[in-house]
């Protein structure tokens, strides 16, 4: 049964969104707990992509091969999780989105796959954000982390908004990222942590979950 | 504070700075191909006063003779001045940018003159009211009171007056003797220039550029939008510096024409939404956030004082209208110097540069949009890159499976400019150096690649401390920039609901120095044949310059920009898609790409 689990984390690995589907359909017909399947194999096999990707050895287009892969298998797989099971263990939530006035998500979208690949559960709130709709949204959904994203100079001022008004609630850690943000902006606006990549985004969430 | 005097003009600089910096603070130019890292030697400057404080460096040793350092000359960002020093900029330090300017701009035959001249021969007048009276009569009652004084002896000796019109109008009077002038001004974000038209030579006689001097608050324009939105005093500080630069580089111009400002008729301008706003004294605040509108999209005529141009209180300043917040009066101009609208088949033109600016126009229907590439194009962000200037590898190629390469000035190399990084990534995947998924490919790359993976770099040249190498993250930037510009264009060829486009052109220097084969090799334009692909050099420039010059072409501007239909890429559900699939040398779908995914020696194959 091992093998199959194997040849799902292979599939990712390869990136073989064609027979990803009839090895998930061989998963459930084995008895294999999806659960199971899905964070040793599917799991396993996204974070060896993501590792990948944040080495320099891949690039955009086969992360998001990977993770389209991963997310084929999981349309299979998911809707057989027995109801009331204990579900998966996440390494924790995370709510991202791209903040007011900003549209451009590709940055963010990148960051949440890779997150949503190390475990991560992610609640995308999609672009333009506004401020009140973060604020909120920590109260509703609870996350350990929110992430904000601004692709331009313009907008960053709405993250420091964000970031005191969650701060202050001490709902939940703050991250931010994006082109235009430095460290020495995410210090000045007293966020939790900062990355320049998508893959130390992945490993200063991880960091910032077990403060 | 120590004061630098550059060449008369006086600057403040900060102890503890280099001369570098005072004269980028200056706005004159001078030539740092390495960026003041102090490994070209090209920055040279002279020393008015021996400064025995300041001696020179090891590097200056180095890289200068020793007759010159005793002379005075030395490196400008080797210089911390003390106190106060004395500068000038010697000839062969200042970079080359105006010819490059002049040589792109084309100045198109003008069909229908638009500034025009005629001669009145007066009657027997004895005094200047006489001659006011039959200029009311004659021309009109407002010149009539217009007749400096200086003319007056001229006037009457010759008997006669000269007559300026603009588009039929008169605007002017003035002695035979006088010459009136006209601009055509091109506000880049990182280069200004100005064009002088000579009334009655009917042609551009003359050009002279300076860099932008807001740079110095801001290097791309997002970030002097923020600049200006922080507070009034920060906006009026970007318009009071932009307009002190137009208005000292049209009196230069002027005077090199024989003339001065205040002779000049007429400034038309062009440049991006936000330049244009920034000059206008306009909010620039909602070009900051989504959607980007401009205050203003209509053709704008005010007069000099309006916006406190010096010396050019009375002259006419107009700009033609704008499309959208990225979408600016720059590329309305490249669209009526390229006739874009009249093409015949589906054409489409590309202004490259950190913010592309595309158009497409099939059937009389006309789309444009602007697509953020970043400045990998002008050798931004890449681990060696570099504006072409001298030292610049500007050209890759390959004989017996290695890479050659040849730099500007044939000099050492320093680094490279953008078209040297495409010829070196397509030269590369026609030898399987990179693969078609960006990567170094280390088999064949042998010695030259130094570590691995994401940490990998290419060695293009080393010697003793100087070292040009291509990393695996600068080939990342190249596949972003161009992936932006390919999914752009392919966005707008899908709205027009045509296959392909049967025609490219490529606006700007970077079109006209770049090797157009091995940019279509890389997927930066699709696969159309190479002579369909023309580069048409500085089109915003020929475009301001027929606004000034040509009726005909005043005429057709606002039906231009009426007609362009603005599609903004970030609210495109297919963008990112199409972005992705655009990263691949020369792109994920080989069938887009027959010729040139032949021509990649490696092709990465994904879930099989």
């Amino acid at each position: 049964m091992d093998d199959v689990i194997e040849r799902l984390k292979n599939a990712v690995i390869n990136y073989d969104i064609d027979c990803v589907k009839d090895i998930a359909q061989e998963v459930l017909e084995k008895g294999i707990d999806p659960i199971k399947a899905i964070e040793q194999g599917l799991g396993e096999g996204i974070k060896t992509v993501g590792k990948r990707f944040g080495d320099g050895e891949i690039f955009l287009p086969e992360l998001i091969m990977g993770a389209e892969t991963m997310k084929t298998a999981m349309a299979v797989l998911e809707p057989a999780i027995p109801a009331g099971s204990p579900g998966r263990t996440t390494a924790g939530k995370v709510l991202i989105g791209t903040v007011l006035d900003d549209i451009h998500e590709i940055g963010k979208n990148l960051v949440a796959t890779l997150l949503s690949a190390n475990g991560f559960e992610v609640v995308d709130l999609g672009v333009n954000v506004p401020n009140e709709k973060f604020i909120q949204s920590v109260k509703d959904a609870k996350p350990n982390i929110v992430a904000l994203s601004a692709l331009m100079t313009t907008t960053m001022p709405h993250m420091a908004e964000v970031v005191k008004q969650v701060s202050a609630s001490q709902g939940a850690k703050t991250m931010i990222g994006g082109a235009p943000v430095t460290e020495d902006f995410a210090k000045k606006i007293g966020a939790s942590g900062y990355s320049g990549d998508a893959s130390g985004a992945v490993t200063k969430a991880k960091e910032l979950v077990k403060k | 504070m120590v004061k630098v005097t550059i060449e008369g003009l006086e600057i403040d600089l900060e102890q503890g700075k280099n001369l570098l910096e005072a004269i980028r603070k200056s706005n004159l130019r001078i030539t740092s191909p390495c960026g003041g890292k102090g490994v070209c030697g090209k920055c040279l400057v002279k020393l008015g006063k021996d400064d025995p404080e300041n001696l020179p460096s090891p590097i200056e040793k180095e890289l200068l003779e020793e007759e010159d350092i005793k002379e005075g000359y030395r490196l400008a960002c080797q210089v911390f001045p003390h106190r106060d020093v004395s500068i000038s900029i010697p000839e062969e330090s200042r970079e080359a940018t105006l010819e490059l300017m002049l040589k792109y701009a084309t100045v198109k035959k003008i069909e229908e003159p638009a500034l025009t001249f005629a001669t009145l021969v007066l009657p027997n007048i004895s005094n200047e009211k006489d001659l006011a009276d039959i200029i009311a009569k004659q021309v009109s009652k407002e010149l009539s009171q217009k007749i400096e004084d200086r003319e007056l002896i001229d006037i009457m000796n010759d008997g006669k007056v000269r007559i300026w019109s603009d588009a039929g109008k008169p605007v002017a009077v003035s002695s035979l003797k006088a010459r009136k002038i006209s601009i055509a001004l091109d506000i880049g974000s990182t280069t200004m220039v100005v064009y002088g038209f000579d009334i009655i030579d009917q042609k551009i006689v003359s050009a002279e550029a300076m860099t932008n001097p807001q740079r110095q608050y801001g290097e791309d324009v997002m970030t002097r939008i923020d600049f200006s939105m922080k507070s009034q005093k920060q906006k009026q500080l970007l318009e009071r510096v932009v307009r002190d630069g137009v208005s000292d580089l049209i009196r230069k111009l002027a005077s090199k024409m024989g003339c001065s400002s205040s002779d000049v008729l007429r400034i038309t301008f062009v440049g991006n939404t936000a330049m244009h706003h920034l000059f206008l004294g306009l909010d620039v605040t909602r070009l900051g956030k989504v959607p980007f509108s401009p205050e203003i999209k209509n053709a704008i005529e005010i007069v000099g004082k309006d916006i406190h141009l010096k010396g050019l209180e009375y002259a006419k300043i107009t700009a033609p209208p704008l499309i959208a917040g990225f979408v600016g009066a720059d590329l309305v101009a490249v669209l009526l110097a390229t006739d874009l609208l009249s093409s015949e088949i589906p054409t489409a033109v590309i202004d490259i540069g950190t913010n592309a600016e595309i158009a497409l126009a099939c059937e009389g229907r006309l789309l444009c949009c602007s697509s953020a590439a970043g400045p990998a194009f002008e050798g931004g962000n890449i681990s060696y890159g570099m504006r072409a200037t001298e030292g610049a590898i500007i050209r890759v190629w390959s004989e017996a499976g290695k890479l050659k390469f040849e730099t500007i000035g044939k000099s050492e190399p320093i680094g490279l400019c953008g078209s040297g990084l495409i010829d070196f990534v397509a030269e590369s995947l026609r030898i399987g150096l990179v693969d078609s998924a960006g990567t170094y490919v280390q088999k064949n790359c042998g010695e030259s690649l130094v570590g691995k993976h994401g940490n990998a770099r290419y060695l293009m040249y080393s010697s003793g401390r100087r070292e040009v190498s291509v990393t695996q993250g600068d080939i990342r930037q190249l596949q972003l920039a161009k992936a932006a510009m390919h999914a752009g264009l392919e966005i707008l060829i899908d709205k027009m609901g045509i296959k392909k486009i049967d025609r490219l052109l490529l606006a700007g220097a970077f079109g006209a120095n770049m090797s157009i084969r091995n940019g279509r090799l890389i997927g930066m334009f699709p696969e159309i044949p190479l002579n369909k692909i023309m580069p048409v050099g500085n089109a915003a420039g020929t475009g301001a310059i027929q606004l000034v010059t040509d009726m005909n072409a005043r005429r057709k501007i606002d039906a231009i920009a009426k007609k362009a239909e603005h599609v903004e890429l970030s609210l495109e559900k297919d963008f990112q898609k199409r972005f992705i699939a655009s990263l691949d040398f020369p792109h994920q779908d080989s069938r887009k790409y027959p010729e040139s995914s032949r021509s990649v020696k490696i092709r990465v194959t994904r879930g099989k």
